[in-house]
């Protein structure tokens, strides 16, 4: 029983991890906690969902323009909601609690036009499992954990290997001087969000079709999940996502197997705690020299 | 300076809107003037429950224009006065103290769960205005006073229903019990297993789950697997349900399940397809039921909104329906209509023959049913 | 920041000011008598506790400037102690809600230790798990809190025998409690440890190098917010009279932090309108049925777009755009 619950602890805790790159990425450029992140990743998994049923779109092609349609819907967000803040130089918490009005702006829209229940979400890649003893793994489980750690490698790479990469690296670093070496700065949060926003729609189409099931709310607790797990792990540090994902994924399980179902988030929520007092930059977070 | 302004500002501004719901609020009160009579309807439209929202929202709309195409109470046409409150406490109790300041509102269908309804039971109580809820099964909530009714069977009716069905029907000697951690799902869960254990069954294993917050089931599964049960008891709604047998299916655990009456979806099917083939589950409402009562308003609901009503859209379109009985018998005015409400007796309901006790609580007839080639089936 | 603006002013103005506030004080005084309905007696009593939450956050987030994302975990606290001590030990509500206050000032100092470490993005996490788990152990010790059974029947408040659970007893009871919550933010922001706050917001390592303990002062400021928070509590639960964990959901949190944010951080008038807006809004556009929640995340986007500073906020003369440069992207190593 062990080795499932492990398993089992491994699957959620990389969903978590997917969800989380996306996160940390963007903090990591903008130092914004995004808390449209959750519903974006709901929008995500709904429009393909949609492309799918009313549109009558094979899965992949539905699939990438939904990624796309979800990216752009990041843009969006950051010109109409965020944009105009940072260039009133506003404090942090306006675009924090204006990206909670996004999502509860999308959450809400979403109900409106593809109502509240949960919804069926086909499952497109039934690849089976391979049982090894008593044990069962899916592929689509499998899959998953790959995902979360192939997008990782790519955006690593994209960080510290290519043109676009270096700009953001820049423009996180010191926005101001990076507009003056002539980085375009808001092509570069542009591009950045793009990319949050559509690893969060592959986020959600991929637990939507894990659970085979989608709702407007499940961005909601899948947000604060992966913002643990960004911040366990470190928050802006691409692997710290994962590592937070798995951890508190497993701690969730093995609470819920081992200790008592209800207070499986409550025990998730303290190991994240403890961490945090004693590694207050999270497990891979780097110390910060502090300026004057 | 100028802040100061603004603040000042703001302050008119609010105090005038103010006044000015006030004045609305005194303007209107005299009801027979527009020869209107107002009945409210307080539900989720907004947030995680919206969709009971919709369908108290459709049921009762539907029943009110039936009414009123055949002249109404006596004559005068009936408003439903529909208010949001997201299933919040606080929010119920907000709509609740509207309500009842609103003098042209005569009664009270909603709220939808016991947390609203016991939240805004007070208020109603001591304005003296009825409140009727189509779905709330706690047991404390008639206990609020004397203006509180229900229209749903407690856990108390139900819970031994559903034991005689696992433990005899399904043979169930050796039972997991699964159930949502609410008021509902507690007193569901205590009641079944109470008596189950009169029927002589075993519960191995007793697992709970947080509503809308724990999606992944995949844990609590592993764990009852270790126990072997003859079948799964599930005390839940029917989208954990969906997703809770789509998961034992993907860990190649193959249990009998049973359920309460909140299964009776067809969103169920849809959702969760073969994983949920077998499911037993009784109910008040059956649309496949014979009964030209229930046919009617199967054919005007399909005509109305091109959609099968599910139970929820039933037990409002009931209890509208039986909040009008008593408005025609006592007229608008709330304390009567209380009395009259009481009085009801033996009403032909779509969700059954339907009468009061002495704690306004219903005692309603049950039926069986059993998901077969994907769909809700009869059984005996 | 404040005491600086006053000081710059005329005295006309300061007296000016000094008029319309005992106006206003005198208006609200009458407001019970004024044959208003019940619906917008409760909405001003609404207004009453979140006047207290959202004082008490600012003092925390807007004067020390420590986000946090939790304060509704403390309001719980003070929420569920009263309604216990008062339904199990029947203990009247002034003795509850005291204690209700106290437990929750407790645990604002257990939580204030680890924000001596942590900053931004962490300190928000961990405030934010805080208030999922207090909710979580709400809703599980069934023993203690009933679970989601909720607490019924909690007794209206009464003193010397006079029954204080009339809309008249419940406006001046949240009134003296509203004002005695301003009136000390407002005595605590003028004064040194105000403006010890004011210096950590500013910037911690200066203040630690004047000499401010830091540490001190920022366990202080929750700490007395968390005792405002449970008091707003304690009055919540005898005010509605039935509590269960669904009222203090992380919703909760948010809405307290945007009253502030929208308010202005670090104003005490920007708190109250705030509350004032921020509470009856939902009210205003119910009309809209199912449309409300969409437009209440519009009006939340449009507002912090207007005036990010928040309505009352003053508009902050120096940015530090190194600081914000703090901790920093990616990768290990990556530079």
């Amino acid at each position: 029983m062990f080795f499932q619950q492990l398993i089992n602890g491994l699957t959620l805790g990389s969903t978590y991890a997917l969800t989380a790159v996306g996160y940390t990425m963007v903090f990591g450029i903008l130092e914004l906690v995004n808390f449209s992140h959750g519903a974006v990743y709901m929008f995500g998994a709904f429009v393909v969902l949609m492309l799918m049923t009313a549109l009558k779109l094979n899965f992949m092609l539905a699939f990438v323009i939904g990624v796309i349609i979800t990216g752009l819907l990041g843009i969006t967000i950051d010109k109409i909601c965020l944009f105009p803040l940072r260039k009133k130089k506003a404090p942090k918490v306006a675009s924090l609690i204006s990206t909670i009005g996004v999502s509860i702006f999308i959450q809400n829209l979403v109900m409106l036009v593809w109502g509240s229940e949960t919804k069926n979400f086909p499952l497109v890649l039934n690849l089976g499992s391979i049982n090894i003893g008593s044990l069962k793994i899916s592929y689509l489980q499998i899959i998953i954990m790959m995902i979360a750690v192939v997008l990782m490698a790519a955006l690593t790479i994209i960080i510290r290997k290519t043109k676009i990469g270096k700009a953001m690296r820049a423009t996180a670093q010191n926005m101001e001087a990076a507009k003056l070496m002539g980085v375009n700065v808001n092509f570069v949060i542009s591009f950045t969000f793009f990319l949050g926003a559509s690893l969060a729609a592959v986020a959600g189409v991929l637990v939507g079709m894990y659970y085979q099931s989608v709702d407007p709310m499940m961005g909601f607790m899948a947000g604060l999940k992966a913002f643990a797990a960004a911040v366990l792990g470190g928050i802006g540090v691409l692997p710290g996502a994962i590592l937070g994902g798995l951890i508190i994924g497993v701690s969730e399980i093995l609470a819920a197997g081992y200790i008592h179902a209800g207070f499986r988030d409550a025990i998730a929520f303290g190991i994240l705690i403890a961490v945090l007092i004693i590694r207050p930059t999270g497990l891979l977070g780097k110390k910060v020299q502090k300026k004057v | 300076m100028k802040r100061y302004f603004s603040l000042i500002a703001i302050l008119i501004t609010f105090a005038l809107i103010f006044t000015g719901c006030t004045d609305t609020g005194n303007d209107t009160q005299d009801t027979a003037k527009d020869g209107e009579i107002t009945i409210a309807v307080a539900c989720p439209l907004t947030g995680d429950y919206a969709q009971y929202g919709e369908a108290f929202k459709r049921a009762t709309a539907l029943k009110v224009k039936e009414v009123n195409e055949n002249g109404g109470i006596d004559g005068k046409k009936i408003k439903i006065e529909l208010m949001d409150d997201k299933n919040d406490p606080k929010e119920a109790t907000n709509v609740a103290q509207r309500l009842v300041s609103n003098k042209n509102v005569v009664g009270v269908v909603g709220h939808f769960s016991s947390t609203a309804c016991l939240a805004a039971a007070p208020v109603y109580q001591k304005a003296g205005l009825v409140e009727f809820s189509p779905t709330s099964s706690h047991p404390d909530f008639t206990k609020q006073g004397t203006y509180m009714f229900r229209n749903i069977n407690t856990q108390e009716i139900e819970g031994p229903i559903v034991a005689d069905m696992v433990v005899n029907r399904m043979k169930g000697k050796k039972i997991a019990v699964i159930y949502i951690n609410n008021d509902w799902g507690i007193t569901a869960k205590d009641n079944f297993i109470k008596a189950a254990e009169k029927l002589g069954a075993e519960i191995v294993a007793e697992e709970m789950f947080i509503g809308s917050q724990t999606k992944d089931f995949t844990p609590t599964l592993t764990k009852i697997n270790e126990q072997k049960p003859d079948v799964i008891f599930l005390a839940a709604f029917y989208s954990e349900t969906g997703m809770i047998a789509q998961q034992m299916k993907q860990l190649g655990y193959d249990y009998p399940i049973a359920g309460l009456s909140s299964l009776f979806n067809e969103e169920l099917l849809k959702l969760a397809g073969d994983a949920v083939e077998g499911i037993n589950l009784p109910t008040n409402f059956f649309p496949g039921d014979p009964n030209p009562v229930v046919t009617d308003f199967l054919s005007a609901y399909e005509k109305e909104y091109g959609a099968e009503p599910d139970q929820f859209a039933a037990v409002a379109y009931d209890t509208m329906g039986m909040m009008i009985e008593a408005i025609k018998k006592a007229g608008p005015d709330r304390a009567a209509i209380r009395e009259e409400l009481a009085k009801i007796k033996d009403y032909n309901g779509v969700t059954g023959i339907i009468t009061f006790n002495e704690n306004r609580d219903v005692v309603k007839t049950m039926k069986i049913l059993e998901i077969k080639d994907g769909k809700f089936q009869l059984v005996d | 920041m404040k005491t600086a603006l006053d000081n710059l002013k005329g005295k006309s103005t300061k007296n000016s000011l000094k008029i319309i506030i005992i106006i206003a004080i005198a208006l609200s005084l009458l407001v019970p008598f004024l044959n208003l309905s019940s619906f917008v007696i409760r909405m001003i009593i609404m207004v009453g506790i979140y006047i207290i939450l959202g004082l008490s956050l600012n003092l925390v987030t807007g004067f020390a400037g420590q986000l946090s994302l939790g304060h509704a975990a403390f309001y719980a606290i003070g929420a569920y102690t009263s309604a216990i001590l008062s339904t199990r030990f029947e203990m009247s509500f002034f003795i509850t809600a005291l204690m209700g206050a106290l437990l929750a000032a407790f645990f604002g100092f257990l939580l204030g230790l680890p924000t001596l470490k942590l900053e931004g993005a962490y300190l928000a996490i961990v405030t934010l798990g805080f208030c999922e788990i207090v909710r979580i152990v709400a809703l599980n010790w069934m023993g203690l809190t009933r679970g989601p059974m909720g607490i019924p029947g909690i007794p209206a408040p009464s003193i010397f025998g006079i029954d204080l659970g009339t809309e008249v007893g419940y406006y001046f009871l949240i009134y003296i409690l509203a004002a005695a919550t301003i009136i000390t933010i407002y005595r605590i922001v003028n004064s040194r440890v105000g403006r010890a706050f004011i210096a950590i917001r500013e910037d911690e390592l200066a203040a630690q190098s004047m000499g401010i303990n830091t540490t001190m002062y920022k366990v202080l400021a929750f700490t007395i917010a968390a005792f405002f928070a449970g008091l707003a509590g304690s009055f919540y639960a005898h005010y509605v009279t039935y509590i269960d964990p669904q009222s203090f959901t992380f919703d909760e949190s948010i809405q307290i932090l945007s009253i502030v944010i929208l308010g202005g951080m670090g104003s005490i008038p920007g708190t109250i309108i705030g509350a004032l807006i921020l509470v009856t809004a939902p009210e205003f556009l119910r009309s809209l049925q199912d449309y409300r929640m969409v437009m209440y995340g519009a009006v939340l986007i449009i507002m912090m777009l207007t005036r990010p500073q928040g309505i009352m906020g003053a508009s902050k003369t120096k940015i530090k755009r190194n600081k914000l440069a703090s901790s920093k992207i990616s990768n290990k190593g990556g530079e």
